[in-house]
C-alpha cells in the first residue's frame, strides 16, 4: 500500500460525510461492483432457493444473514481501487474463496448482529490481525467511529426495508391473478399458508435479492470510507500524504539545484580554459563537454514517454477532463409532411369538411361585413358632423308656457296672422308671429332658449347669438307682443301691416 | 490514464468563472432527516386529530371537522417542506436536526419556486412506491440528487462548516522560517500537523516528522520541534494576512 497512490481525497470528515465519500467510491466502480457481485454472489443464492425450494419463505432471511460474506469482495476491490491498484476482474476471482473462508464462522454467527458490520469488516479483513488482537483493534477504531457506525448501519437498513418495499409496491401490478395472496382471508383468518401462494413468496424474495444487490455495495462503501475517515484522524494520513509530496518536492528541486550548480561550475571553467588555451580545437572541445552537460541538465525536464511520441502525449493531455469540448445540441421539431399525406390518402372522403369549413367561414365574415355597412347607413346621423352646433342643443317645446313646435303652428305664418288681425283678434295675431319667430330661432338657428327664459331673457339670447335683421325684427316683434299680450295696448295697422312686411323667418328663395 | 479523485466536495463553476465547492449531503444521512421529518408530520397530524375530534364536533358537527382535520392534512403533505426549504434557515427541522440544508446548486438560498418544484416532484421521486425512485437516483447522481432536485437545479448540503479542534497545548519550539518556500497545500499540512499533534502518539509525531526530513534538515525530536516551529510561522503568518485583510 502506498499512500501516495491513494484515488480518494483524505481529509478528516465529518462521519455523515465519509459515509458520502463511500458512496461515491462506489458509485465510481459500480459496474465492475455489480460484476463481481454476479459472478460470486448468484450462484450462492442459486443454492439457496435449490435447497429451500419448498419453504420459499425463508430465502429472504438466509439471504439478509449470509450478508457478510458477500460484502468481502466488493471490500476488496474497492480497498484496492481506493489505493490505485485496480485489481482486475479475474485477479479478484481468484481472490474469492480465500476472502470468503477467512474468518466466516464468526462472521455469521457472534458478529452477525453487530451494528458496526461494515465499519469493522476493514478492520479484520485489511489489516492482518488475528484473534484477540482484531477484537482489541476493532474496539479502539470503535472509540472513535463507532457511533456512526450505528446510526449508518440503521440508515442503509431502513433504505433497504424501504426499497424493498417499494419493488414490491411497483411491481404488484405486473403479477399475474394466481400469484396475488387472498388479502381477506388472510386478515380474516390469519392463516398464512393457505392464502398466500408460493409464487408471490418467491416474487417477494427476488425484489429482495434485487434491492440487496443495489443497496448493499453502497453499505460496504461507506463502512470502508467511514474506517479510512477514523485511520485518517487518528494517525494523520492526509498530512503524512501531504509531507511525503512536500519531501518528493524538495528532494527533487534539490537535486535540479545540484544539477544546474554542476552546469554553470562547467561553463565557469569553460570560461577558464577558454581563457587559458587559445588553441581553437580546445574550445570547441570544451564546447562539446558544456552541451553535452546541458543536454544532462535537460533530460529529467521531458519524460521519455514524451519524447517516444510526443503526440500520444499531446493526445493524452487533450483527453482531460478539462479540455474536454461541451456541445450544445438543440433539435428543432420539423413536421413530417409524409406522414400527413398518408392520412390525407387514408381518409378521402373527409376533404369536403375542409371546403365545408373555408365557406362558412367567408359566409361568416360577410355577414358581418354587411352587418357593419348597413349598421353605419341607418346610424350615418351618428357618423356625419353638422357643422352648426357641436355642443346638443336640446330644443325646448314649450317656452313661457306657448307651444313653439313648427307642427303647432300653422303652414302660413304671417298670414294666419294677418287673418286673425283682419278678424279683430289682435292677441292671437301677434302670438303667432312672436311663437313662430321663436320657433324659427330655436329649431333652426338653433339659440339657446330654455323653456324657462322670460321674453327679455329671448331677446337678450337672440341679440347674442342671431343674424342682426332677424335679432332688429325680433326686437320690435317682442316688443309689440309685451305691449299687447301684458299692457292690453293695441298696436297700430301701421306698425302690424310693417312686422308682417318685414317677416324675415322664412328659408332663402322659398315662399313665406 | 490516472482515475479522478473520489471526493464529495463537488465543485460547481458559476457563470463569471468563479468555482464554488458544495458539501453535498448523500441519501444515507438524508433519509434520516426525512425519516425524522415524517415522524414530526404523524405526530403533528395525530394531534391535530384527537384535538380536533374532542373539541370541534360540538360546535360543528363531525363531518365538518372530518372535512377539516382532512384539509389539514393535506396542507402538511405538499407544503410542510416547501415553507420550511423556502424559509430562512433553508431546512426542515428533519433536516436541520442532521445539520442538512437545502441550496440551489449555484451556493444560494432556494427561491420558492425551487422549493415548491422540488417538493411537488416528490410524487415522481416516490415512484414506483416508497421513494424507489428518488432512492436510486440519489445513489447513482454525481451530487447525491433526486430527480425533483435535478429539476429545480437544486442540492442538499452539510450545513455547518466543520470546527477545527485546536487543543490549547503548550508548544515548546521558536518560530523559525522555513529554508524553502512552501506551497499554500503544504503550509495548511503544517498547520493541520500542529492542530493535531497532541492527539497522536509520540511515534507517530517523530514518524510524520521523519518523513518531512529535506525541510527540516533533522531527525528525531529535533526535527519534530523544527516541524513545530515552522508550523507555527506558518500560522502567525497566515493569522497577520488574515489580520490585513480585515483591517482593510
Amino acid at each position: 500500500m502506498r499512500l501516495e497512490d491513494i484515488t480518494v481525497t483524505l481529509r478528516p470528515r465529518q462521519p455523515w460525510e465519509s459515509v458520502d465519500l463511500g458512496c461515491a467510491m462506489v458509485r465510481r466502480d459500480y459496474g465492475r461492483i455489480l460484476g463481481l457481485w454476479l459472478c460470486t454472489v448468484l450462484p450462492l443464492w442459486a443454492l439457496v432457493g435449490v435447497l429451500l425450494r419448498a419453504s420459499p419463505e425463508w430465502i429472504p432471511l438466509v439471504v439478509w444473514w449470509l450478508k457478510p460474506l458477500y460484502d468481502r469482495v466488493p471490500l476488496f476491490f474497492l480497498s484496492r481501487a481506493a489505493f490505485g491498484v485496480r485489481p482486475t476482474f479475474l485477479e479478484t476471482l481468484k481472490q474469492w474463496p480465500r476472502l470468503w473462508i477467512a474468518n466466516f464462522l464468526p462472521a455469521l454467527l457472534w458478529r452477525r448482529l453487530s451494528f458496526i458490520r461494515s465499519f469493522a469488516l476493514p478492520a479484520q479483513m485489511l489489516e492482518g490481525l488475528r484473534g484477540a488482537a482484531v477484537n482489541q483493534r476493532i474496539k479502539t477504531l470503535a472509540m472513535d467511529g463507532g457511533g456512526s457506525g450505528v446510526s449508518m448501519s440503521l440508515a442503509f437498513s431502513n433504505l433497504e426495508l424501504v426499497a424493498w418495499i417499494g419493488l414490491m409496491l411497483g411491481t404488484y401490478g405486473l403479477l399475474p391473478d394466481a400469484a396475488e395472496p387472498d388479502w381477506q382471508g388472510l386478515f380474516q383468518a390469519l392463516d398464512f399458508e393457505s392464502t398466500i401462494p408460493n409464487a408471490f413468496l418467491w416474487w417477494g424474495a427476488a425484489c429482495h435479492m434485487v434491492i440487496v444487490t443495489l443497496i448493499e455495495p453502497f453499505y460496504v462503501g461507506a463502512g470502508f470510507a467511514l474506517y479510512l475517515n477514523c485511520r485518517t484522524r487518528i494517525e494523520g494520513w492526509d498530512v503524512e500524504l501531504a509531507f511525503r509530496r512536500l519531501a518528493t518536492r524538495l528532494t527533487s528541486a534539490a537535486a535540479a539545484l545540484v544539477i544546474a550548480v554542476i552546469a554553470l561550475g562547467g561553463v565557469h571553467a569553460a570560461d577558464q580554459i577558454v581563457a587559458r588555451t587559445d588553441s581553437a580545437a580546445d574550445a570547441h572541445k570544451v564546447l562539446k563537454e558544456l552541451e553535452a552537460n546541458l543536454q544532462k541538465t535537460k533530460k529529467p525536464d521531458i519524460k521519455p514517454a514524451v519524447k517516444a511520441d510526443p503526440a500520444k502525449a499531446v493526445q493524452e493531455v487533450l483527453e482531460a477532463p478539462e479540455f474536454k469540448i461541451h456541445k450544445i445540441q438543440s433539435k428543432e421539431w420539423v413536421s413530417d409532411k409524409k406522414e400527413t399525406k398518408k392520412d390525407e390518402s387514408n381518409l378521402p372522403g373527409l376533404n369536403f369538411l375542409g371546403v365545408i369549413g373555408e365557406l362558412l367561414f367567408w359566409l361568416l365574415i360577410a355577414g358581418v361585413v354587411t352587418f357593419l355597412v348597413i349598421y353605419i347607413v341607418k346610424n350615418r346621423r351618428m357618423f356625419i358632423m353638422r357643422g352648426v352646433s357641436k355642443a346638443p342643443v336640446r330644443a325646448p317645446k314649450v317656452i313661457m308656457g306657448m307651444n313653439i313646435t313648427r307642427e303647432s303652428l300653422p303652414d302660413d305664418i304671417v298670414a294666419a296672422a294677418r287673418a286673425a288681425w283682419a278678424a279683430g283678434d289682435f292677441k292671437e295675431a301677434l302670438s303667432l308671429l312672436y311663437r313662430g319667430s321663436l320657433s324659427w330661432l330655436v329649431n333652426r338657428r338653433r339659440v339657446p332658449i330654455a323653456d324657462s327664459d322670460t321674453e327679455e331673457d329671448c331677446l337678450v339670447q337672440v341679440l347674442q347669438a342671431g343674424e342682426k335683421r332677424e335679432a332688429d325684427y325680433f326686437r320690435q316683434l317682442t316688443g309689440a307682443w309685451v305691449q299687447v299680450a301684458y299692457a292690453v295696448m293695441p298696436v297700430s295697422d301701421a306698425e302690424m301691416q310693417r312686422l308682417c312686411e318685414q317677416w324675415p323667418f322664412v328659408e332663402q328663395g322659398g315662399a313665406a | 490514464m490516472a482515475v479522478a479523485r473520489a471526493d464529495t466536495l463537488q465543485t460547481v463553476e458559476l457563470a463569471d468563472g468563479v468555482e464554488i465547492q458544495l458539501r453535498v449531503a448523500g441519501p444515507a444521512v438524508r433519509s434520516m432527516a426525512y425519516l425524522i421529518d415524517l415522524l414530526i408530520r404523524i405526530g403533528i397530524d395525530l394531534g391535530v386529530v384527537i384535538g380536533a375530534f374532542w373539541l370541534l364536533p360540538s360546535l360543528i358537527g363531525h363531518q365538518m371537522t372530518g372535512g377539516l382535520v382532512m384539509l389539514f392534512a393535506f396542507f402538511m403533505e405538499w407544503f410542510y417542506n416547501v415553507l420550511f426549504e423556502a424559509g430562512a434557515k433553508g431546512a426542515t427541522p428533519g433536516q436541520r436536526s442532521m445539520k442538512l440544508r437545502v441550496m440551489s446548486v449555484t451556493g444560494g438560498p432556494v427561491s420558492l419556486a425551487q422549493a415548491v418544484m422540488r417538493n411537488f416532484l416528490r410524487v415522481v421521486d416516490f415512484m414506483p412506491g416508497l421513494y424507489l425512485t428518488g432512492i436510486v437516483c440519489m445513489l447513482f447522481t454525481k451530487r447525491f440528487q433526486r430527480l425533483g432536485d435535478l429539476v429545480a437545479n437544486t442540492v442538499v448540503t452539510y450545513a455547518e462548516v466543520p470546527l477545527s479542534l485546536s487543543p490549547q497545548v503548550e508548544i515548546r519550539a521558536e518560530r523559525r522560517a522555513p529554508a524553502q518556500v512552501l506551497t499554500r497545500e503544504e503550509q495548511a499540512a503544517l498547520l493541520q500537523f500542529l492542530e493535531r499533534a497532541p492527539l497522536w502518539a509520540d511515534e507517530r509525531r517523530i514518524e510524520l516528522a521523519t518523513l518531512a526530513v529535506p525541510l527540516t534538515q533533522a531527525t528525531g525530536t529535533e526535527g519534530l520541534r523544527r516541524l513545530c516551529g515552522m508550523a507555527l510561522w506558518c500560522g502567525c503568518k497566515t493569522q497577520k494576512t488574515n489580520a490585513g485583510r480585515r483591517h482593510r
